[in-house]
């Protein structure tokens, strides 16, 4: 197992609104570890975007921390204050730890981490970008501000990221403006700015769901070059499982601010074990599914309002395959395997026995199937 | 089938937006040249990237845009049509009936021809003084001094076309002078052409005419006009936040004449029920619902007016995943209770597939293939289409691993040339293609068709 890099530990935030509290997360836990890429798959209100600007400390203003720890491993720790403040107030047992715990540092130290080392990319290419700013200026001013470079090295490094990106022409580019840009483009600039600085975590929040099919083939194919040839960690947001299917290693399910379901991205699309997943995984069509199939398997009523979480599994409302307990009590994480954990009482030993809908399954069995033959291509 | 009255067709329907004047004018073939049919009953899918016309093309059927050019046919009547075939029909016949008469008069037809000699040599002239100043460089210093040069070019080749003019009218004017039988005059001959030229011109104008009255929006078009209807993509910004749900959705009724209160309630309570809303989510705003129950009252909007085709522009992109399988099995059931005919715009081909019996594929303003939706998948011909389906993600990790992605280049993936043009070819039944001959036997020959 490679090396973990962070750890997410019983994370809850809430925001304050007129309403009352909202509980965005709730109690999530997961790691990562260097050089993999984690999907974080969910309806929008799950909780994946909170999640997400807490590593990267952008919480809105009304959030409140109510409890757990984002635990960041990097030897870069020790240059910030909070670090050196933590190992004076601690006896030299403890000395030599290289992780902090993200949540408790403060915006001086956070400013060091984000963008040199935590760096995030957001679904909207346009809103990220500065409309009358030169795109090459945008980049290279990432890099004069945190690396201390000079203005001119910070061109030219700036350019060869362009390079890096897939940019042609890039010396005319350099002097564009984001308008001059097409979608593509311009989601290839926001990754070179996220990524000038080297960083070490890549956070892409739904990078590619305003894009066209093509254009987001291109850009997945993108991220996935850079993440190999720099080591990178990916945490990748989306709610398309074709895209999770692509760019995955792992997988964490969200569902009402809290993980459902992980495992690695083969035990979630082939052994799924939650309803929830079950009903993502079958509520839209693959390539495959006949129109004689009839209906599409619908997750009945919409999210719970996480002003009033329900009492027990929040998902029970909609589920079909829901216990009495369901309604009661919250269910644990169940494991699976020593990867695959799932927050289901069906996976309790004294709970009936459930199998996944039928359409899923012959879905399941079809693709490994496929697989075992081993030509893979669901397009010919 | 053929007998049967198709419930939409569109015969070579363009809409170009045109911008800018001069040198800046800018003409945005957003469709070009588009032609399909739709069954009664059927679900016809429209797909391609954004920017391909597709959307376009939806709003063009309902008349949110006035087409330049084609003809849009509902159940038999033309409700929309461009003009600008018909306005070149006419300048062309101008123009032939006007040579035919000038012909008839030798004096004025070879002073026409000098003047016209004339016009296009300074034309010329000018073109080539944009060209040479279009390769400078405003920045570079010798600009002034290299663009006054070609001016100079520019105004010595307009005076000897000048020249040459006047010496061209004074030797005809002696040659008038010393051989006045060459310039006699065919009047009878003249008349003949005048009398072809205004019945011709007469035709073409009552056709205008016709076609501008069908296209206008009122009287039977209007009502036809009405069985027409569209939801749109965003749930949010397609609902006027300040209207409550029963306005939104009585709007149309009312725009329609119905005056009577009750019945306006009636029917838009049970235009709710069909959406699987209830009477009381009426008088409500649209920001106290969720983004799939906002789509079922932009779906609700439509259907209050009992349409008999639905436009459908990209109803699910905007919605959660489960919330796209509520929305399409709705408008599933909807079709098969209501006997709809839907035309399906969307870029994702899963669920077009799963979801249309025919799906045309666009690219830049051209259906490049277009077949029933099993045939489409099996067997995807023209390049784009196969480009577009190896682009889409699968939720199956292990054919991700291995999926190829193909690209299309639309220079170097055909051979076009001015005499080896593609044109829509139907390659197997119910299969059409944009090709032209040779490709059709090269896809022939892949998938070993007859």
């Amino acid at each position: 197992m490679a090396d973990k890099i962070l750890e997410v530990k019983d994370l809850s935030i809430s925001f304050k609104t007129q309403q009352g509290v909202l509980k965005a997360v709730r109690e999530v836990s997961f790691d990562l570890y260097k050089g993999e890429t984690l999907a974080i798959v969910g309806e929008s209100g799950s909780g994946k975007s909170v999640t997400s600007r807490a590593i990267i400390g952008i919480l809105a203003g009304n959030s409140i921390h109510e409890g757990g720890t984002i635990n960041f491993y990097s030897s870069e720790v020790k240059k910030l204050e909070k670090y050196k403040e933590l190992q004076d107030n601690k006896d030299s047992s403890e000395d030599g730890q290289t992780f902090i715990d993200l949540m408790s540092i403060p915006e001086q130290d956070f400013h060091k981490l984000r963008g040199s080392h935590i760096s995030m990319i957001f679904q909207d290419p346009m809103s990220s970008l500065n409309p009358i700013m030169k795109v090459g200026k945008q980049i290279s001013e990432a890099l004069y501000l945190k690396m201390g470079v000079d203005k001119q090295d910070a061109k030219k490094r700036a350019l060869e990221l362009m390079r890096e990106m897939g940019i042609t022409e890039v010396e005319k580019r350099f002097n564009q403006y984001p308008f001059q840009f097409s979608g593509g483009m311009r989601q290839r600039i926001v990754i070179a700015i996220a990524l000038a600085n080297n960083a070490e975590i890549l956070i892409c929040d739904e990078p590619t769901t305003a894009l066209d099919v093509t254009t987001q083939a291109q850009i997945l194919e993108l991220i996935n070059k850079i993440k190999a040839e720099r080591n990178l960690s990916v945490i990748f947001i989306t709610h398309d499982l074709g895209v999770v299917a692509n760019m995955a290693d792992r997988v964490a399910v969200m569902y009402a601010g809290k993980i459902v379901e992980y495992g690695k991205v083969d035990e979630i699309f082939y052994e799924p074990k939650h309803p929830y997943t079950w009903s993502l995984l079958s509520a839209m069509p693959d390539l495959e599914s006949k129109k004689s199939e009839q209906e599409l398997f619908v997750i009945p009523g919409t999210p719970p309002d996480m002003h009033f979480p329900p009492k027990g599994d929040a998902f029970a409302q909609r589920n079909r395959y829901a216990m009495n307990i369901d309604f009661e009590e919250q269910p644990p994480m169940f494991k699976v395997s020593d990867t695959h954990y799932a927050s289901t009482w069906l996976l309790d030993p004294e709970a009936p026995k459930v199998e996944m809908p039928s359409g899923l399954k012959s879905r399941i069995a079809r693709n490994l199937e496929r697989a075992k033959k081993g030509t893979g291509d669901q397009h010919e | 089938m053929s007998e049967q009255v198709k419930t939409l067709v569109v015969k070579n329907l363009k809409q170009y937006f045109k911008s800018g004047r001069g040198k800046n004018k800018l003409v945005v073939k957003a469709v070009d040249d588009v032609s399909f049919e739709i069954n009664e009953g059927e679900v016809f899918g429209l797909v391609g990237e954004s920017g391909c016309g597709k959307t376009t093309t939806g709003r063009t059927i309902i008349k949110l845009y006035d087409a330049t050019d084609g003809e849009i046919i509902f159940k038999g009547k033309h409700i929309g049509a461009g003009f600008e075939s018909i306005k070149r029909q006419i300048s062309e016949a101008k123009d032939l009936y006007d040579n035919q008469i000038l012909a008839t008069k030798p004096l004025n037809l070879k002073k026409f021809e000098i003047n016209s000699t004339y016009k296009a040599d300074v034309n010329i002239a000018k073109l080539h003084f944009d060209q040479a100043l279009s390769k400078l460089s405003k920045t570079d210093g010798k600009y002034k001094e290299e663009s006054a040069k070609f001016k100079q070019i520019k105004d010595d080749s307009i005076k000897l076309a000048l020249e040459k003019k006047n010496k061209s009218l004074n030797d005809l004017k002696l040659d008038f002078e010393q051989n006045p039988n060459k310039y006699i005059e065919d009047n009878s001959k003249a008349e003949e052409y005048k009398a072809q030229r205004n019945e011709k011109l007469n035709e073409l104008k009552a056709r205008y005419k016709k076609l501008k009255s069908d296209n206008a929006y009122k009287g039977e078009t209007y009502d036809e006009m009405k069985k027409i209807q569209m939801i749109f993509q965003d749930p949010i910004s397609s609902l006027n936040p300040r209207m409550t749900v029963r306005e939104i959705i009585a709007e149309g009724l009312y725009i329609s004449g119905m005056r009577d209160k009750n019945q306006v309630t009636e029917r838009v309570y049970e235009a709710l029920r069909t959406v699987g809303l209830v009477p009381e989510h009426a008088f409500r705003y649209p920001h106290e619902f969720s983004g799939g129950q906002r789509q079922r009252i932009g779906i609700a909007r439509a259907l209050v007016l009992k349409p008999e085709l639905l436009i459908a522009d990209e109803p699910i992109s905007a919605l959660d995943v489960s919330i796209q399988a509520q929305v399409i099995n709705l408008l599933k059931d909807l079709k098969k209770e209501l006997n709809l005919t839907i035309l399906f715009i969307a870029h994702d081909l899963s669920v077009v597939k799963f979801f249309s019996d025919r799906i045309a594929v666009m690219y830049f303003g051209k259906i490049v293939e277009l077949a029933d939706a099993d045939l489409l998948f099996e067997h995807p011909m023209h390049p784009y289409t196969r480009s577009l389906l190896s682009a889409i993600p699968q939720p199956d990790p292990h054919s991700e691993k291995l999926r190829k992605r193909f690209t299309y280049d639309p220079i170097n993936d055909h051979q076009y040339s001015e005499t080896v043009q593609p044109r829509m070819i139907e390659i197997e039944p119910n299969h059409f293609v944009l090709a032209s001959e040779q490709e059709v036997e090269n896809y022939k020959k892949e998938y070993a068709l007859k």
